[in-house]
Formats: C-alpha cells, sequence, structure tokens
C-alpha cells in the first residue's frame, strides 16, 4: 500500500495516528450532534433569537467540524494557514453583504 | 492518410501540457479575433454623431459579448497558454500534476466560448447587459433575449474550467518544484501565475454563486434578483469576483513583462523579493477594495471610506513593483528586442493606467467620471495596455522555443510600433470623454463627442489591424523561420536549458536543482517512472465536456422554444454519462498513470499530503466561497427584501436537525472508512462508505420531504428569501450526488480489486469532501432554518 509521501513515519506511529484520529472524529461527532441538539432547543425554546447569537453559533460549529473531519487539525500548518485564509475571505465576503447595505436610496 | 487521422487523434485527445498550451493558444487568439472585430463594429457605430450603423440592440449585444469574451476567453487564456506550457517547466517538472484534468479545463473553456458565441445565433438575441450583467438588468424581465441563457451557460463552463486549472496549477506548483528547488528562486512568471491562481481559487466562486442564483431565476421562474434592493447582493458577488479578476487578468503578463525585462537587460531585477512581497500584497488586498465599483449605489458611506483607502493603498504594492522595474532596466544592457519593446510599453502604459486609477479611487473624482468614458480609458489601459502587450511580447519571446524557429525581428518591431501607436490613439482620447457616458449607443452632434469619438476609431482600426502583421510574421516563421537555438536570448530560467521546442517530457531524466543551476540526474528511479509516463492521450476530457456543452445548448434552445432542443440534451446527457463511465473504467483499470516519483520533488510546505488528497483541499477552500455566496444572498434577502419569513417560520426545525445530524454521520462513517483504507482494513473500509452512502441518501430525502413541506405550504421561489435558500439546497444536493457517484464507485473498486494504486488516499479525499459537505449542512441549517 502507498504510504503518504516519503514513508518517513515507522508503522506503528502510523497506525496510531489513524487511531488517535479515528478516536477523536467519533467524539466529534457525538459533541456535535449534541450542540446541534443544544442549539435546536435554543431556539425552539426562544432563548436563541438573536442574529448574533446565531453567526457565532454557526462559526464555532463550522470551525470545530472542519477542524476534526477535514483534518486542518492534523494536517501540518500549511493546510491550516490556507484554511484560515479561506475563513477569512468568507468572513469578508459575508460581512461586506451585512454592513455594505443601502442607507440612501 | 494515417499520419493525419493521428494527427487529429493527437491534438483532441491530448493532456501533454505543452499541447493544452498549443490550444490554449490557438484558441485564445480565436476568441481574440472575434472580440476584436465586435469591437471595430461598435467603434465604427461611434465614429460619428447620430450614427445607425447598429441598432441601440445590435451596438449592447456587441459592447457585451466583446467584454466577456475579450476578459474570459482571450486574456486569461492566452495567459494560460503560456502557463500551461511554461510554467511545468520552469518548475523543473514532466508534466502538470493532474494532466488529463488539464485537458478538460481546456475543453470546457472551449465549449463554454462556443456557447457565448452560439447565442448570437438564436432568434431574439444574445446577452446584452453589459459584461457586469448588472441586476436587474440580467433578469428574464429586463432581458428576455434567449441567447443570454447560453451567455450565462458558457460563463458556468467557464468557470468549471478555471477551478478544475486552479487546482491543478496550485497542486503543480506546491508539489512538483525539482528537488532542491526552494520557492523564492522561481522566476518571475511563475510567481505571477501563483498568484493568480490564488486569486481566481477565491474570487471566480463568488462569480458562480451569482450566475448559479441568475439560472435560478431564469430557468426555474424564481425572482432573485428582481426583489427589492437586489440590485445591490449582485454587485456585491460580482465585485468580490470582479475586482480580484482584473488582477487575474493583470498579473501574468505583469510578472513576464518583469523576466522579460530582466533577461533583456542582462542583469536580475532589482528588488525582486519586494517586488514578490508586493504582488502579494496587491493580491491579498485585491479582496477588500471591490466597493469601489458601487460607490453610486447609495451603500453605507463608513463603509465606503474603508474600500477607498484600501483602494489608495493598492497602487502603493504596483508603484513599487513599476520603479523597481525601471531600477533595473537603468543599470543594464538593454536590447531591444521586439519582447523586450512590448515589455517597456506595457510598463509605461501600465503607469498611465495606474495613475487614472487612483483618481477613481476617491469617491468624490469618481462621483464626477463614473460611468464616463474616463473609466472605459483606465481600464483598457491597464488591461490592453499592460496585460495585453506584455503578453504579446512574451509570443515572440517564447516563440522560438514552442516552435524552434525565429520569428522577424523587424516585422515584429513595426507591429509594435504601429500598435503601440493605435493603442495611444485608440484609449487617450477618452480620458477627455469624461462627460461621455459609457454605454450610449450614439450621440447628438453639439455634444462636441465626434471628433475625439473619430480618433479613437481611425486607432481602433490601426491597432486592430497592426496584429495581422504579427499573425502573418509568426505564421509564416513557423514553417520558414531560420532554426532557433536553445536559448537565443540567453535568458535563465529552465525552459531554456532544453530542446527547441522541448520534447514530449522536457527533461529525460531527473530534473534537480542544485545553488540556481538545474543537472539532470540519471538515477534508477526515473526509468521506470519514464515508462509510466507512456501513455499521454485520453479523450475523456473532450467528451466529458462535449456532453454538457450539448445539454446546455439544447436547454438554451430549449427556452427559446427552438427545434431539435429536446434530442440535444438527451444527447449531451448521454454523452456526458458515457464518458463518465469511461473515465472511471479507466481509472479502474489503472490505465493512466502519469505520477513523478515524490522523493525527487520539493513538495515543502505539503511535503506529506498526497496530490490528491491537497487538490481536494484547495477545491474545497474554493468551494467554500461559493456557498458563503449563496449563504449570504439569503441572509441580505431577509435583511433587505421586505416581507420575507424567518427559516423557523417556513421549514420544520426539527426535520432540519435530522436532516443535518444524518449527513453528520455520513461524513463521520466516510472518515472511518478513509481510517481503515489507510490502515489496509477493507471490510471496515466497505462497511464506512456503504453506511456513509446510505445516511447520505436518508439525508437527500429527508430534505426533499422538508422543501416539499415548505412548497405545498404555499410558499414559492417569488419569495427571494425561499429561492435563494432552495438554491443553496440543491447545489448542496447536486455536490452530494456527485459524491455519491465515486462513492459507489470506489466501493466497487475496493471490493473487486482491493486498495490498489492510490485508492486509499481517494477515499480519503472523498472523506475530506464529504467534511465540507457536512460542515455546509450545519451552515444550511443553522442559518436558513432558524435566521
Ligand atoms: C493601480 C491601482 C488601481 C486603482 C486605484 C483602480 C481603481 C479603479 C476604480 C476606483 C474603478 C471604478 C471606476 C468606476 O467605475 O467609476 C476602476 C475600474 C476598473 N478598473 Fe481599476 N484601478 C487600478 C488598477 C486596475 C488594474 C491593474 C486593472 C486591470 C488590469 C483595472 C481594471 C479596472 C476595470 C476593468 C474597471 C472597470 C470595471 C467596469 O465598471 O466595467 N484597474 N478602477
Ligand atoms: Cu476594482
Amino acid at each position: 500500500m502507498e504510504r503518504e509521501s516519503g514513508g518517513r513515519v515507522s508503522e506503528p506511529v502510523y497506525r496510531l495516528k489513524e487511531l488517535r484520529k479515528l478516536a477523536w472524529a467519533i467524539a466529534a461527532g457525538f459533541a456535535v450532534s449534541g450542540l446541534l441538539i443544544l442549539f435546536t432547543i435554543g431556539v425552539i425554546t426562544g432563548s436563541i433569537t438573536s442574529g448574533l447569537a446565531i453567526a457565532i453559533v454557526t462559526l464555532g460549529l463550522i470551525i470545530l467540524t472542519a477542524a476534526i473531519f477535514m483534518d486542518v487539525l492534523w494536517e501540518g500548518w500549511g493546510v491550516q494557514l490556507f484554511s484560515v485564509i479561506t475563513l477569512v475571505i468568507v468572513m469578508l465576503l459575508i460581512l461586506n453583504i451585512i454592513f455594505g447595505r443601502q442607507v440612501m436610496p | 492518410m494515417a499520419h493525419r487521422i493521428l494527427q487529429i487523434k493527437r491534438w483532441l485527445f491530448t493532456t501533454n501540457h505543452k499541447d493544452v498550451g498549443i490550444l490554449y493558444l490557438v484558441t485564445s487568439l480565436y476568441f481574440f479575433i472575434i472580440a476584436g472585430t465586435l469591437a471595430l463594429l461598435f467603434r465604427i457605430q461611434l465614429s460619428v454623431p447620430e450614427n445607425d450603423f447598429l441598432s441601440a440592440a445590435k451596438f449592447n449585444q456587441a459592447v457585451t459579448n466583446h467584454g466577456l469574451l475579450m476578459v474570459f476567453w482571450f486574456l486569461s487564456p492566452l495567459a494560460f497558454a503560456f502557463a500551461n506550457y511554461f510554467v511545468p517547466i520552469q518548475l523543473g517538472a514532466k508534466d502538470m500534476a493532474f494532466p488529463r484534468l488539464n485537458a478538460l479545463s481546456y475543453w470546457l473553456l472551449l465549449f463554454g466560448g462556443l456557447l457565448v458565441l452560439a447565442g448570437f445565433f438564436v432568434p431574439g438575441g444574445t446577452a446584452d447587459f453589459g459584461w457586469t450583467a448588472y441586476a436587474p438588468l440580467n433578469t428574464e424581465t429586463f432581458t428576455p433575449n434567449p441567447g443570454a441563457n447560453l451567455t450565462a451557460f458558457g460563463l458556468l463552463m467557464l468557470i468549471a474550467s478555471v477551478t478544475v486549472g486552479t487546482v491543478n496549477f496550485l497542486v503543480t506548483i506546491f508539489q512538483l518544484r525539482a528537488k532542491g528547488y526552494k520557492f523564492l528562486g522561481l522566476p518571475m512568471f511563475t510567481w505571477g501565475i501563483f498568484f493568480t491562481v490564488l486569486m481566481m481559487l477565491w474570487a471566480f466562486p463568488s462569480l458562480q454563486a451569482a450566475l448559479t442564483l441568475l439560472a435560478v431565476d431564469r430557468i426555474l421562474g424564481a425572482t432573485i434578483f428582481e426583489a427589492p434592493k437586489a440590485g445591490l447582493i449582485w454587485d456585491h458577488l460580482f465585485w468580490f469576483f470582479g475586482h480580484p479578476e482584473v488582477y487575474i487578468v493583470l498579473f501574468p503578463g505583469l510578472a513576464l513583462a518583469l523576466d522579460m525585462i530582466s533577461v533583456f537587460s542582462r542583469r536580475p531585477l532589482f528588488g525582486r523579493k519586494v517586488m514578490i512581497g508586493a504582488l502579494a500584497a496587491a493580491a491579498a488586498l485585491s479582496f477588500g477594495v471591490y466597493a469601489h465599483h458601487m460607490f453610486m449605489t447609495g451603500i453605507d458611506l463608513s463603509y465606503l471610506k474603508i474600500h477607498m483607502l484600501t483602494t489608495e493603498l493598492i497602487s502603493v504594492p504596483f508603484g513599487i513593483i513599476t520603479i523597481l522595474a525601471i531600477i533595473s532596466m537603468l543599470g543594464g544592457a538593454i536590447r531591444l528586442t521586439t519582447p523586450m519593446l512590448f515589455a517597456i510599453g506595457s510598463i509605461a502604459v501600465f503607469i498611465i493606467g495606474g495613475f487614472s486609477g487612483v483618481f477613481n479611487s476617491n469617491p468624490v473624482l469618481d462621483i464626477a467620471n463614473r460611468g464616463s468614458y474616463w473609466v472605459v480609458a483606465h481600464f483598457h489601459y491597464v488591461m490592453v495596455g499592460a496585460a495585453l502587450f506584455a503578453l504579446l511580447g512574451g509570443l515572440y519571446y517564447w516563440f522560438p522555443k514552442m516552435t524552434g524557429r525565429m520569428y522577424n525581428e523587424t516585422l515584429g518591431k513595426i507591429h509594435f510600433i504601429i500598435s503601440f501607436i493605435g493603442f495611444n490613439l485608440l484609449y487617450f482620447p477618452m480620458f477627455f470623454l469624461i462627460d461621455m457616458p459609457r454605454r450610449i449607443f450614439t450621440y447628438p452632434e453639439w455634444t462636441g463627442w465626434g471628433p475625439l469619438n473619430f480618433m479613437a476609431t481611425i486607432g481602433g482600426f490601426i491597432f486592430g489591424l497592426s496584429h495581422l502583421i504579427m499573425f502573418a510574421n509568426l505564421l509564416y516563421s513557423l514553417r520558414h523561420g531560420p532554426l532557433a537555438d536553445k536559448n537565443p536570448w540567453g535568458a535563465w530560467s529552465y525552459e531554456w536549458m532544453i530542446d527547441s521546442p522541448p520534447s514530449e517530457f522536457n527533461f529525460e531524466g531527473i530534473p534537480i536543482v542544485q545553488g540556481n543551476r538545474l543537472t539532470i540526474a540519471m538515477a534508477d528511479g526515473a526509468v521506470t517512472s519514464m515508462e509510466s509516463h507512456g501513455n499521454h492521450l485520453s479523450p475523456w476530457p473532450l467528451l466529458i465536456s462535449l456532453g454538457p456543452f450539448l445539454f446546455l445548448l439544447g436547454l438554451g434552445l430549449w427556452i427559446a422554444e427552438a427545434v431539435f432542443s429536446l434530442p440535444l440534451m438527451l444527447v449531451g446527457a448521454i454523452v456526458f454519462l458515457y464518458a463518465v463511465y469511461g473515465w472511471f473504467r479507466d481509472d479502474f483499470h489503472e490505465r493512466f498513470k502519469f505520477e513523478e516519483p515524490p522523493e525527487y520533488k520539493e513538495r515543502w510546505p505539503f511535503t506529506n499530503i498526497h496530490r490528491v488528497k491537497l487538490g481536494m483541499y484547495f477545491f474545497l477552500l474554493g468551494d467554500a466561497v461559493f456557498f458563503a455566496g449563496l449563504l449570504g444572498t439569503y441572509v441580505f434577502m431577509r435583511l433587505e427584501a421586505g416581507n420575507t419569513l424567518p427559516g423557523l417560520i417556513t421549514h420544520n426545525i426539527l426535520l432540519g436537525l435530522l436532516a443535518v445530524l444524518l449527513m453528520l454521520w455520513s461524513s463521520v462513517f466516510m472518515y472511518v472508512a478513509a481510517r481503515a483504507a489507510k490502515l489496509g482494513n477493507k471490510t471496515l473500509a466497505l462497511a464506512g462508505i456503504s453506511l456513509s452512502i446510505i445516511l447520505a441518501l436518508s439525508y437527500l430525502v429527508v430534505t426533499g420531504f422538508d422543501w416539499l413541506a415548505v412548497f405545498s405550504a404555499g410558499f414559492t421561489l417569488s419569495d427571494p428569501a425561499i429561492a435563494s435558500s432552495a438554491t443553496t439546497a440543491l447545489s448542496h444536493a447536486i455536490h452530494l450526488i456527485a459524491g455519491l457517484a465515486v462513492a459507489a464507485y470506489l466501493a466497487l473498486k475496493v471490493w473487486i480489486r482491493g486498495f490498489t494504486g492510490h485508492v486509499p488516499e481517494t477515499i480519503d479525499s472523498l472523506s475530506l469532501y464529504w467534511a465540507f459537505l457536512a460542515v455546509v449542512s450545519i451552515a444550511i441549517f443553522t442559518i436558513t432554518y432558524v435566521f
């Protein structure tokens, strides 16, 4: 089987790394599910109403999910840097849309 | 005869980066001629007051398509012709990271352009809303022209082409540099392409979001861009893309001009690292200045001030680059060859264009100039003057390398002089037409605009026809020019170290960089890698693009109620499905192997990531902007469009929760499958993929059910909030369905063949894609089901 290039890591270390990622992903699956359920309860009971609260929850959940399931946590600083730049650009677009609105007809 | 057929097959099925580069070159020049002819037509119309050479409708269609074709199908593809041909060689690579995807980029580009051209032949006319396609002008109500649908489809195919190409170039530049080749040592041209593709990565998806929404309007009868104030959301999505786009057009040419200046001044660029930094700064700033195209829309003033400030900042890096370029020349032994003349001309013109831009950046001044020919002059000075002159210089510069023959130097210089005069005669008068509005098709005598316009038209013809000299020169020299040796200019980037034209794999052995020198090593590994290079032909990139072309052509004609539209769509769909099947079948038998051994490559900072996974990362990072654009539109509609209702009322939040949980766990199982594949556990991998597929299908069912409920409750696409969230959900579903096809195929392959080739890496990349879709579904839930 082809190893990620270079083949520098030894077999047991490699196995351990994959297993650790697996454990984290399953734990995160439950954690994110729980948070989504809590959020829904919050919305239904009317304790989460403001746009700001929704925005913060959205951002938090997105970052958490991407960090773990998209391997951003595990892939080294190159991927992390590009992910952060993307987050900044996405925020830039959204904030521009929200704040660049018409005040005069 | 057999030879002929072989030649045709080679050009249709090629995946070699140099062949693809030539295809890009020929195609871009073809569109140059068409778009240029359109320009001459409307210049004739404008040459004298009260002219009736073109009707208003014809005039608007000509201007619109001139702009679109020049920017998207000529300038950028010309730059990418060179990029395809030379970036891999300058990196010390044998091809792009994904040769078949490279061919796919080309065919998508070509067929997208053909769709735009087809728009002209649809009864009722084609797009006439300007290259910016401002809303609500772009909607069915204001532009019923059926051809406009084909324009929108063509642009979507172009975006697909750009997306694939962007990913390919990024992985190539990051992972295929010759061993020992540090980033900072790369030639300016490759640096320019690097920043260009980075801007493309994050800018184009915003246009994609805008066009997707427009397509939903035009095809499914929604009215997103006719909602109150919706013109502004188009502005945001378009210019978030559009401003980076103008730098996307500029950067390759600018960087190439710098390389040529260095070569023909016989000295390294002065302050090279500073220039690279300046390019980086300009690229970064380009995402934060775009509201300077929206000064007149009446938006929030303190918001505008930020963009005005950043706009003025952006002239700093460009100022630095031009000053350093001039200093570089001053100290050198300048040879005024044709490429050098074009390079100097490009920089000179860029200074004028840049200055005029700075005036535009001041809202007070700009309100006076807004929408006038001053702006037309500004952007043609930068786009045509700076970018095109440099690229034409590049055509002369690289002609000997691509063909093995020299062009005629005297004719080249004559071309430069005439085109330079024609160019200035064409655009300089427009700076004085500061009170003449853009986009009017004629003007009365008393305005006094006649003489300047007449001058511009004369200049236009001189400029346009001057290129015939170039075409004649290059076509003649192609056969009869004197043979060129390896390095006629005494240049030092690596394309000049190899044959003219280069051999199929550029380097016979393993290119390695030591110090600043390229050496070719003959290690054992090289032999096997050459063998696996064997097959450079594949019919699937062509067919995979032909299918959507036929389908979209049929769809456009169907909306126009033309005959033969349905069979066309059917044939298109069949061709597409067959080609996808063919591609998968090749992959199944691992027929198309192309990979340089990673050990011989410089891959910093992605040393340990497989190229497929890295490509997937880049694709998804761009895709994030696409979904952000769609969700941003939803938020905008909720805030601005008057009587829309919160998602909490229109949707069933519990169904939404169920759906997002299904999607999340589908992603968890795909992640498990990827880990299992990496560890070589076939049973667990298959179980993971299967469970993932089942949960994803359930997600689609639940979501579909929820939307059915929304529509049966009486909501329709004429509600802009509903329409934009439905577009988001639909886009997500289409992503997922494409993913499901790949997942099913991979499961089949693992089941029958086990973990051959780089299957584990592909599953890992697929799990990345799945995770991204889970992230998007969370955002869809928390925003469109609640807010
Ligand atoms: C050096 C700094 C530059 C500044 C400060 C600048 C500023 C501006 C501003 C403020 C406008 C809006 C004018 C208006 O619509 O009233 C504008 C338009 C434009 N600029 Fe620039 N610009 C610069 C460089 C460039 C470059 C390098 C390019 C392309 C290679 C470019 C391409 C364009 C285009 C295409 C438009 C017109 C878009 C349209 O409305 O169709 N600009 N520029
Ligand atoms: Cu701009």
